[in-house]
């Protein structure tokens, strides 16, 4: 469960403020949840106030439990390190045997013979795997995925998705950045929504994605969309 | 005469005879004779080699061959009531759709193996029959998943273990980043600051002072030195530790505190050794001379840290609401330099200037450094308390702060 206490909280995205949350406060239930907006480019803010990895301005943001970082995140891949590097930070900050998740990473992996090479020289199939895998490892209460878990091609979703989704069993899920979004519909029952510093919760998931979809299409058939496609298609 | 053969011979002798037996031998009686023997033999066949259909292909398509090329040796003219009569070609023709074959069921092994890894159901350790059915590989993963949830119990990030715990995981990420760039790269960042300080305590000796108030002239360089540079570089690395590398704050465990402390701890031990290296190559060349109380020293020493880092903490704060002061830190730090006792005591001064000096922190950590290393010296103006009470004062602020500022760093 998340709460939202008088949270007001702006965010500065070039030389435009947008106003992320105005005294909001709003109490989210668990469930699986759809992240939508007005501003599509308000998504990395909105997960980052939720996670608790930018405390708002005013009002607090309590959850109750363990909060997961934004999975997905191509920006905790940083540096010249290898996975084998990424992997035991992982474990040493949750806890956890390194050598058992350094097993289960590169067992998942299509291609783990990149696993030791520097991050920096890794295929962008092979980042979009790992940062996924990693999301596996640790235990939370409440799951933060930004952008599509990938779905087509290779090994990896076959052996990702089934786990991803027992880990989910009885936890709480809010994903971002969904492309298309018609995604949404396969993770998700509800929708979260941030309307010009309004938050609130929409039951009906697909009548949420009617009207906001104006802003998730827009994303649709973009250059990184297009990035993708084309990556699949190598294999 | 090998398994191989016999279809050959046996379909070469039937459509023969057929053939021979034909009352009027023209090409419609033959082709309807073919068309015959096709029908009844491909029913047969199918009856026969059901399960089989890799097989039955096989035998059709010579069984058609066998046809093609007896009728093409009939309208050659060749003598096809011979003993043992094999249609030329035939031959051939079987060796290619035995190859064929052979090639065909490799391929499939190897599709086969493919899909099954991909779907998880083959981890390439053993045969795939071996695996068949089983989705092992997911299996194995899952066991291990779960291995590692009985290994790890839940934490609770906001107790003291686990805070260092965390900053641990932080230092060692970092030190592995910082080989990860080059194998040397620790080495020389220990190497540069002795080549520094050893050139900036030389100007020392070049002024021609032999003694400072009973303490040896490059001996008291070096120390004055190797300390500040030790402090300047580590108020650097704090509040760099703190507002960079934003890219660890993605983890909600982590925060700039933490960030910046893993980031001092990589770089404590380069300063220390390097003072070292400074102090015991001075020693061996008869240039320096050795501690007296080295205890007391390292104590000292370690206490001139905390206050950098308190400094530090202080400075990233400021840094967190006006970025422009980090082009006005660097001016500050000197100003701290100037006033530090880097380069004279405050002993040495005419007493209407000694508060010029001594509203510094780190003069009084200075000079209270130079007075447990050498014996000699004994100094009427530090006040250890003042120095101890302002780490706690930076240190308190900057953790009074650090919740404030924490608001305005966003993670990268």
């Amino acid at each position: 469960m998340l709460r939202l206490d008088a949270v007001t909280e702006h965010v500065r995205i070039g030389e435009v403020w947008y106003s992320l949350a105005e005294d909001a406060s709003v109490v989210i239930p668990p469930g699986r949840y759809a992240l939508l907006f007005t501003d599509a480019v308000l998504g990395p803010h909105a997960v980052d106030l939720l996670a608790g990895t930018k405390p708002p301005r005013r009002g607090r943001v309590f959850c109750a439990g363990n909060r997961s970082w934004a999975i997905g995140r191509s920006t905790i891949l940083y540096g010249a390190a290898s996975g084998g590097e990424v992997v035991s930070l992982i474990s040493r900050l949750y806890g956890l045997d390194r050598q058992l998740c350094e097993s289960v990473i590169t067992r998942l992996l299509t291609f783990p013979g990149q696993f030791d090479g520097p991050m920096s020289r890794w295929t962008p199939l092979m980042r979009r795997e790992f940062l996924f895998g990693l999301g596996l490892l640790p235990q939370f209460d409440v799951y933060f995925v930004e952008g599509p878990p990938p779905t087509r091609g290779t090994r990896f979703p076959y052996l990702w998705s089934p786990l991803f989704g027992e880990r989910l069993l009885r936890r709480m899920l809010i994903m971002s950045d969904l492309r298309p979004a018609s995604e949404f519909t396969k993770y998700c029952d509800k929708a979260l929504i941030f309307d010009r510093g309004r938050i609130f919760i929409e039951p009906d998931l697909a009548a949420a994605l009617e009207r906001y979809h104006s802003v998730a299409q827009a994303l649709e058939g973009s250059r990184e969309d297009q990035m993708l496609d084309e990556e699949d298609a190598d294999l | 005469m090998s398994d191989e053969i016999l279809p050959l011979r046996l379909y070469s002798a039937l459509v023969r005879d057929a053939v021979l037996q034909l009352p009027e031998n023209t090409i419609r009686s033959r082709r309807i004779l073919y068309e015959k023997i096709l029908e009844e033999w491909s029913a047969r066949l199918q009856s026969s080699l059901e399960d089989n259909p890799q097989d039955m292909d096989l035998e059709m398509r010579l069984l058609h061959y066998t046809v093609r090329y007896t009728e093409r040796d009939v309208r050659v003219g060749v003598d096809i009531g011979g003993q043992g009569y094999i249609p030329s070609g035939l031959e051939a023709a079987r060796e290619r759709l035995f190859s064929n074959r052979e090639k065909t069921s490799r391929r499939q092994v190897l599709t086969d193996r493919l899909d099954a890894w991909r779907r998880g159901i083959w981890d390439g350790t053993q045969s795939l029959e071996a695996q068949q059915g089983d989705r092992r590989s997911a299996r194995s993963v899952h066991e291990s998943l779960l291995a590692l949830d009985g290994s790890c119990p839940p934490r609770n990030p906001s107790t003291l273990p686990v805070r260092i715990s965390i900053i641990r995981a932080l230092t060692i990420h970092r030190l592995q980043s910082l080989v990860a760039t080059s194998q040397f790269a620790y080495l020389w960042m220990i190497l540069e600051i002795v080549l520094l300080g050893s050139g900036l305590m030389l100007i020392h000796s070049l002024l021609g002072w032999r003694h400072v108030l009973n303490m040896d002239v490059p001996t008291f360089a070096a120390t004055g030195v190797a300390s500040w540079i030790m402090i300047h570089r580590t108020i650097r690395d704090f509040y760099q530790g703190m507002l960079n590398s934003r890219y660890l704050i993605n983890f909600p465990v982590v925060t700039p505190t933490y960030s910046a402390i893993s980031e001092v701890v990589v770089s404590l031990p380069i300063y220390f050794l390097a003072a070292v290296l400074i102090l015991s190559v001075g020693y061996g060349i008869n240039f320096t001379v050795l501690p007296d109380r080295p205890v007391e020293v390292v104590f000292v020493w370690l206490l001139l840290w905390l206050c950098a880092c308190g400094i530090g903490f202080v400075f990233g704060t400021i840094m967190v609401y006006w970025p422009f002061f980090r082009r006005i830190s660097p001016l500050l730090q000197r100003v701290l330099a100037l006033f530090s006792s880097l380069g004279f005591v405050s002993e040495q001064l005419p007493e209407d200037l000694k508060p010029f000096i001594l509203w510094n922190p780190l003069a009084h950590g200075m000079q209270w450094l130079r007075e447990e290393y050498f014996s000699g010296y004994v100094s009427t103006d530090c006040r250890p308390a003042y120095f101890v009470s302002c780490i706690g004062v930076f240190w308190l602020v900057g953790i009074g702060f650090q919740k404030l500022a924490r608001q305005r760093i966003e993670p990268a």
